[in-house]
């Protein structure tokens, strides 16, 4: 049995205004609102997001809350029925060249043409002015991708692995990654955790979307959660750690004054302002984050938000 | 690298060899199975004229000839109506979309590789039919001797007149590969079989219509009939080509609003 314990120190003191002044924000999502119907119910809407360069985030959210659709919005493959999406002032369904070639997308199916991954790399890196081939090269050593294997011929883990070693490789101002990990073995997760923090630098932006939190826990810097058309958090995720605690106690054992607890095996979760105690300190588990904004949106985003949403239906 | 352009000649070029690079394998294969073809009808061809005419080698040209100009058009119409073949599948269209070059340059790209690109192939396969075709006989010893030889520069000189440059044939070719082009940026699937079947239900329509208002016809030709003929001429190719600008303005507007979702129908999501 494993038990993750996180417990977060709240700093009553820290200031966090310092966080977002100053910084050049890259892609601006507005008032966003996107249906797949003309009639039919939207999957985002009134939704607003800044991403600033220089931040892996990890976004989290339930099955068809709509994070692969904001990843394509962001991408520019979809269009918004409302609102705008734009990067560095242009809109991103324009899909001009210079905002392509500094942008790559790594969806959840991919599809990989008949080639070797050195072949396409040739041909792919002609249309990516920061083509990094060296970066390839470390990509393929690190994956231990066969560089003479055509890309069909690989398995699904293989292909996903060389995707994302070209998706890496073109240097990317705005990276989109869906489900990445998906299909790969535990060392592959591994593997792609190193990749993705070697290719990370100050001008780039790093979107992760998935299911498997315990993949990007040590890899994100900021998290945000979305459901049911809007955003519910967008935060550092040291201020998740200055501000909550989480603990396991025992069954029968009581939760007066957490803010959130579910049973866990040998025990229950419970997540409480964080006290400052120093021997509180554990690794972020983001599940337990997770179900917790869910259940009481309104409430985390108060306490973890810098200006709290204020939507009165959650 | 300069990234900025809407059309840039360069990265036209780019696009164009790595669409050819990464699907070289499927063009291959096409080209070969046109190969094929075309070598079985020059071979039962030169099978069946040999001995029954006293000049087989024209005959042999004639016939060949007309059935390649026939596989020829075809094939154009069935490569323009593949014209975003790439965005068939969702990942697919991920990749074709999010390539950094324009609309308008992956639009020509792909039309120039599904017309000249097709035509210099279909010719290619021609020709290597009928060097094939030549080497199959000489191993059949002297038997089909008034056959052989190489007839490929009369094909294509046959081919060139039977396709005819006249204007008007040439803008009945051109709207109807139009419809194609149409139907290709419409539909990602079967395209073809979808076009031919509007083709077909349009053009019995407009013959039901013209029946049933036989009288409206009449008295429309009748009016026609006092005008003078090049203002018939000029009104009847001012339609055409109207409806071919119509319709390649269509595809590309079509192209340019594409997104990840396929269309259910007409419009966009």
């Amino acid at each position: 049995m494993q038990c993750t314990i996180v417990v977060i120190h709240h700093n009553s003191n820290a200031d966090y205004s310092e966080t977002t002044s100053n910084i050049t924000v890259m892609i601006k999502v507005n008032n966003l609102k996107f249906s797949y119907t003309r009639s039919g119910f939207p999957v985002l809407d009134n939704f607003s997001i800044d991403f600033e360069p220089g931040k892996i985030y990890g976004l989290l959210g339930k099955n068809g809350s709509g994070k692969s659709t904001l990843l394509y919005l962001l991408a520019g493959l979809l269009r918004p029925k409302n609102g705008s999406v734009t990067h560095n002032g242009e809109p991103t369904f324009r899909r001009s060249p210079a905002i392509l070639s500094e942008t790559y997308i790594v969806p959840e199916v991919i599809e990989t043409p008949n080639r070797t991954i050195l072949e396409h790399a040739k041909e792919l890196g002609s249309f990516y002015p920061r083509f990094d081939k060296d970066f390839l090269d470390f990509c393929i050593k690190e994956f231990e991708i066969e560089p003479d294997k055509s890309m069909t011929q690989m398995s699904m883990g293989q292909r996903k692995k060389a995707y994302v070693s070209l998706a890496l490789a073109t240097r990317p101002r705005l990276l989109l990654m869906d489900e990445p990990s998906n299909g790969m073995d535990i060392p592959s997760k591994s593997q792609f955790r190193k990749v993705i923090a070697a290719g990370a630098d100050d001008d780039s932006t790093i979107i992760i979307s998935t299911h498997q939190a315990h993949d990007i826990e040590n890899l994100i810097d900021q998290i945000v959660i979305i459901d049911n058309t809007r955003l519910l958090i967008n935060v550092p995720l040291q201020r998740v750690t200055d501000r909550l605690s989480l603990r396991l106690q025992a069954l029968g054992q009581s939760v007066e004054g957490a803010i959130f607890s579910q049973p866990v095996l040998g025990g229950i979760a419970a997540i409480y302002p964080a006290t400052g105690a120093p021997d509180d300190t554990f690794p972020i588990d983001l599940e337990t984050l997770f179900n917790a904004v869910l259940s009481s949106p309104q409430q985390f985003s108060q306490i973890l938000n810098e200006n709290p949403c204020n939507d009165e239906n959650k | 690298m300069k990234t900025n352009s809407n059309f840039s000649i360069p990265r036209l070029a780019r696009f164009i060899r790595f669409d050819f690079m990464s699907n070289l394998r499927s063009y291959i294969f096409r080209i070969s199975l046109i190969a094929i073809i075309m070598l079985l009808c020059m071979i039962l061809g030169s099978i069946f004229i040999s001995g029954n005419s006293f000049n087989s080698g024209e005959q042999y040209i004639s016939t060949i000839s007309s059935i390649a100009s026939t596989a020829f058009v075809i094939t154009i119409m069935v490569s323009l109506s593949l014209i975003f073949e790439p965005m068939k599948t969702v990942g697919g269209r991920i990749n074709h979309l999010m390539l950094p070059a324009s609309k308008a340059e992956k639009f020509v790209g792909r039309l120039l590789i599904s017309t000249i690109g097709i035509a210099v192939a279909f010719i290619m396969a021609l020709l290597v039919a009928e060097c094939v075709r030549n080497v199959t006989l000489l191993s059949f010893g002297s038997k089909y001797s008034d056959v052989l030889g190489f007839y490929f520069p009369g094909i294509m000189a046959n081919m060139a007149d039977s396709l005819n440059p006249a204007f008007a044939v040439v803008s009945i070719h051109i709207f109807n590969l139009s419809a194609f082009l149409l139907g290709g940026a419409l539909w990602y699937n079967y395209s073809f079989v979808k076009t031919l079947c509007v083709q077909t239900i349009l053009g019995l329509f407009f013959f039901i219509v013209a029946g049933l208002l036989s009288f409206v016809v009449a008295a429309l030709l009748d009016k026609l009939a006092t005008f003078d003929l090049e203002f018939i001429n000029a009104l009847y190719y001012g339609i055409i080509w109207a409806a071919i600008a119509a319709m390649w303005i269509g595809a590309y507007q079509l192209y340019r609003h594409a997104s990840i979702i396929n269309r259910r129908f007409i419009f966009k999501q």
